[in-house]
């Protein structure tokens, strides 16, 4: 099933389906390679649960649930 | 000479790989009108001098950062003779997004693939040779910056290059169908200059601004052709596809990108921990993490605040050294005054802070470069985001004195690992109101007279009330001066690594230095104008006469063979002893009394006694224990009337011991005539301030000062508060007419103002309230116009003055209202 990003819960995993955002939001999603067909999981939230890592196949990153919004990903519920 | 340029990802190893090229021989500068960081430097290999130019850390080419604009031009425009890309071989496909980038533009290009031992420790093994034939046979070279190795090599092969041809990277039918038709237009005008025609299509079609208006200007016709066929493809991508050329564009880069992967990287294992996720657990948990945070907070602000005081205290005794140097052997006049006064207490000013600066960087550096700071971005960013802030921004507010005591100079530096240009500005307008090191002696010495009781509420409550005003004014510059959006918080948490001791020490070096560079000058300046204005113009003859004459009326009463020992070079203070201040002494009675106890020449017993007396208090337990043990003959010395027996009443003390005694004896017969001349060299200091162009601005602003509940004196105190905080008790210690107040006792001062009739409670407040959000010391807006330009120093000037009058205007009127 498909849902945005900011829905997945702390160790899920799954595959990017879209990404809905263009502009410099856009190029920054995308530079960071998070683009359709990549695989991520959620490594942790911060304190206030905003933001949130990301661990990609080689490194994590973190975005912010506003941002993680703009991310639609496939997962296995 | 032969220039080489860096690229490649921030975190990739690019700025090791700097350094061990390049060693100490760097340059540091900013780009003009920007406040992107410049860093050049030489390298020798094989004998031939090369420049090396270092460019900002990015993740694309993309022209949104003023990093990535920089970075492109210098690639487009300058006469780089090739790049070097510095690649993660740890994290391959996300490096290579530049990598592509820059050999889509056709500079030549030769590939570090960096970091292959944490490659190597994850399991990952590259096919270099074929990675090399993927992006068009350029050279890759396997190195460890870090370490050295493979870096000569990789500027080997460097060098060699000559020309390459674009790498061709397919983007599909769609898109390759428009980039065909725009291709043809684009060499006709000869408008891509020296870059491939396809290149410009590319990045016209990215949404490329810069691109765009220049286009626009250059070639209004063909930018209008390209405007129609990018609009034509968006509305055939948006229909089919639901998304836009520059998606699509990215999208099918990184699809370039995975092919390539699958062919040159090969993994042991599909599934595996990393070390960083493990500690990640730990340092980023909701409440061990915090608490984790805060320590190193704390230690950070041990090391730079306690430890860097001791270094301090060494500077401050080479500066009164070099004081009392100039002030023995210069003539007595303008010049003087102007070296002492001026300069030495200007530029001292600059040096106390080096020590600060220099341990604020190596723990900053060190928390940069090991990763940890990016993680304290993460954890405090919802928090700081609330007020347009970025998560970076805690550092630089909890150097400047978030927890009382800091600095907002060390505090404006930090700033720089703020990435986003409108948090970073906010953040360094708004840090300047934490209640740093100099602020505090102010606040303590206002406490001290009104509110001495309540001491530690009062320090808490202007802690929340900096804390609060600073957030709340961010807010507001969001809102205002810096509206929008704030940058996305996309950020990269770095794998956790121990930071090299060479970076560090290159890092942190080479800001201290910037600092003292730029700031010395400025500094110099600004502290002899702050001088002239408090001594100029000197009191009229007929003033000064009249103090003569008093003073001659004292000397008059000193019987005239001691005239010579009671006088000093400059007349105005006698050059006796002080006499014990008994209350200081008090608690170290039984080390004096046993030390007046020891018989003469037991130096080990007295050493020891002596040390377990602290620094601040040996000299004054030393004097206390002389006079006690020759009590008897001080007395007596003291009482003769003439000098004609003093010589028999010292035979009975040692030869070497005579001239203390002496001279503490005459301090004592003398003590009434002593006071008289201080009482009288603080009137003349008062009336040369009154009399000064300081003192004339300090009358004229009394019609505003008022409302705040400010007399003229305050006033004074305030225009030299912009030369450093503590200047405020010095100054008022001056107008107040009590010699030199020493800012860190100010005891009679705080009495002074507890029983003058222009003081009461609420004016203290107010000072209080005006103290923390007036202007910024002057080494702070010299440091805000090095970050950010001086378009902001002067604002951050205005509007902090601006603010303060407001808030201490309301905060006297109200109280004043509400009867206090």
């Amino acid at each position: 099933m498909i849902i945005s990003m900011r829905q997945m819960k702390v160790g899920e995993e799954g595959v990017i389906s879209a990404v809905n955002a263009s502009g410099e939001l856009g190029r920054r999603i995308r530079e960071m390679g998070l683009v359709p067909g990549t695989s991520l999981s959620v490594q942790g939230k911060a304190p206030l649960r905003d933001p949130v890592a990301v661990r990609l196949t080689d490194f994590v990153m973190s975005l912010r649930n506003g941002e993680a919004d703009h991310i639609e990903v496939e997962v296995n519920r | 000479m032969a220039i080489l340029a860096l690229a490649g990802n921030p975190n990739s190893g690019k700025t090791s790989f700097f350094n061990a090229l390049t060693g100490a021989r760097q340059h540091v500068s900013n780009y003009p009108g920007i406040t992107v960081e410049r860093k050049n430097g030489n390298a020798v290999v094989d004998g031939q001098t090369i420049q090396i130019e270092d460019l900002p850390g990015i993740y694309s080419l993309s022209a949104y950062s003023a990093e990535e604009v920089v970075a492109r031009n210098f690639l487009l425009k300058s006469d780089a003779d090739a790049v070097i890309d510095v690649v993660d071989g740890a994290n391959l496909e996300r490096n290579l997004y530049l990598a592509l980038q820059i050999r889509e533009m056709g500079v030549p290009l030769c590939v570090s693939l960096n970091m292959m031992d944490a490659a190597k420790s994850r399991g990952i093994t590259i096919d270099e040779k074929r990675l090399s034939e993927c992006l068009g046979n350029v050279p890759v070279v396997p190195t460890i910056a870090r370490h050295n190795k493979g870096v000569i090599e990789t500027v080997r092969a460097a060098l060699s290059l000559t020309s390459q041809e674009p790498l061709f990277v397919p983007y599909g039918p769609d898109i390759e169908a428009t980039i065909a038709e725009m291709v043809p237009h684009i060499e006709k005008s000869g408008a891509a200059g020296t870059a491939p025609a396809r290149w410009l299509a590319v990045e016209y079609l990215e949404g490329d601004s810069i691109i765009r208006q220049e286009l626009e200007v250059a070639a209004p016709q063909l930018a209008a052709r390209m405007k129609e066929i990018t609009e034509k493809l968006n509305r055939h991508l948006q229909s089919t596809l639901k998304i836009d050329a520059e998606a699509a564009i990215a999208d099918q880069r990184y699809g370039y990108i995975r092919t390539i992967i699958k062919e040159v990287v090969k993994r042991s294992s599909e599934k595996r921990t990393y070390a960083s996720d493990v500690i990640d657990k730990v340092l980023t948990h909701r409440v061990v993490g915090l608490i984790i945070m805060f320590a190193l907070v704390y230690f950070l602000y041990v090391c730079t605040f306690v430890w860097g005081a001791y270094l301090q205290d060494y500077l401050q005794d080479g500066i009164d050294w070099l004081s009392g140097f100039v002030g023995a052997h210069m003539a007595d006049g303008a010049l003087k005054s102007l070296v002492l006064s001026g300069v030495i207490d200007g530029v001292g000013a600059v040096l106390s802070f080096a020590p600060l600066i220099l341990i604020m960087f190596l723990g900053i550096s060190f928390m940069e470069d090991s990763g940890y700071l990016a993680r304290m971005a993460y954890m405090l960013d919802r928090v700081f985001r609330y007020f347009g802030l970025h998560g970076s921004s805690v550092m630089p507010f909890l150097l400047s004195g978030g927890i009382a005591g800091g600095c907002a100079v060390p505090g404006v530096f930090s700033t720089r690992t703020i990435r986003s240009q409108k948090e970073r500005i906010a953040t360094l307008l708004t840090v300047p109101f934490m209640n740093c090191g100099a602020k505090l002696p102010v606040f303590a010495m206002l406490i001290a007279a009104f509110f001495s009781t309540h001491e530690a509420l009062i320090m808490v409550l202007v802690t929340v009330l900096s804390w609060a005003g600073a957030l709340i004014v961010a807010r507001c510059i969001r809102w205002t001066a810096l509206p929008g959006e704030g940058t996305p918080f996309v950020m990269e948490l770095p794998p956790y690594r121990w930071p090299t001791l060479k970076g560090i020490l290159i890092h942190t070096l080479d800001r201290t230095w910037q600092y003292f560079r730029k700031a010395g000058t400025v500094i110099l300046a600004v502290s002899i104008l702050l001088w002239a204005l408090m001594a100029y113009p000197s009191l009229p003859q007929s003033v000064t006469a009249k103090f003569d004459a008093q003073r001659a009326t004292v000397v008059q009463s000193v019987l005239p063979a001691d005239r010579a020992a009671f006088t000093t070079d400059d007349g105005q203070t006698p050059a006796l002893p002080s006499l014990v201040d008994q209350d200081a002494v008090a608690p170290f009675a039984s080390q004096i009394a046993k030390l007046a106890a020891l018989p003469d020449g037991n130096t080990k017993d007295r050493d020891a006694l002596l040390a377990t007396v602290d620094d601040d208090n040996r000299d004054a337990v030393t004097a206390a224990a002389m006079v006690e043990k020759y009590k008897p003959q001080i007395a007596a010395l003291a009482g003769l009337p003439t000098v004609d027996d003093r010589a028999r009443i010292l035979d009975t003390v040692p030869q070497e011991e005579r001239d203390s005694v002496l001279s503490y004896a005459l301090a004592e017969k003398y003590a009434a005539q002593s006071d008289k001349l201080i009482v009288i060299g603080d009137d003349q200091a008062e009336q040369a301030l009154a009399n000064s162009y300081g003192g004339w601005l300090g009358h004229a602003i009394t019609p505003l000062s008022r409302l705040m509940g400010f007399d003229w004196k305050t006033n004074i105190a305030l225009i030299g508060g912009f030369a450093a905080k503590e200047v405020i008790v010095s100054s008022l210690g001056t107008a107040y007419s009590l010699g030199d107040v020493d800012p860190d006792n100010s005891a009679s001062l705080s009495q002074h103002l507890a029983h003058d009739s222009a003081w009461r409670p609420l004016t203290a407040i107010t000072l209080i309230v005006f103290s923390i959000f007036y202007v910024p010391c002057f080494v702070t807006v010299v440091a805000i116009g090095r970050e950010a330009g001086i378009k902001w120093a002067l604002f951050s000037m205005g509007f902090n003055l601006l603010l303060s009058i407001v808030l201490a205007i309301a905060t006297f009127q109200v109280g004043s209202f509400l009867g206090y």
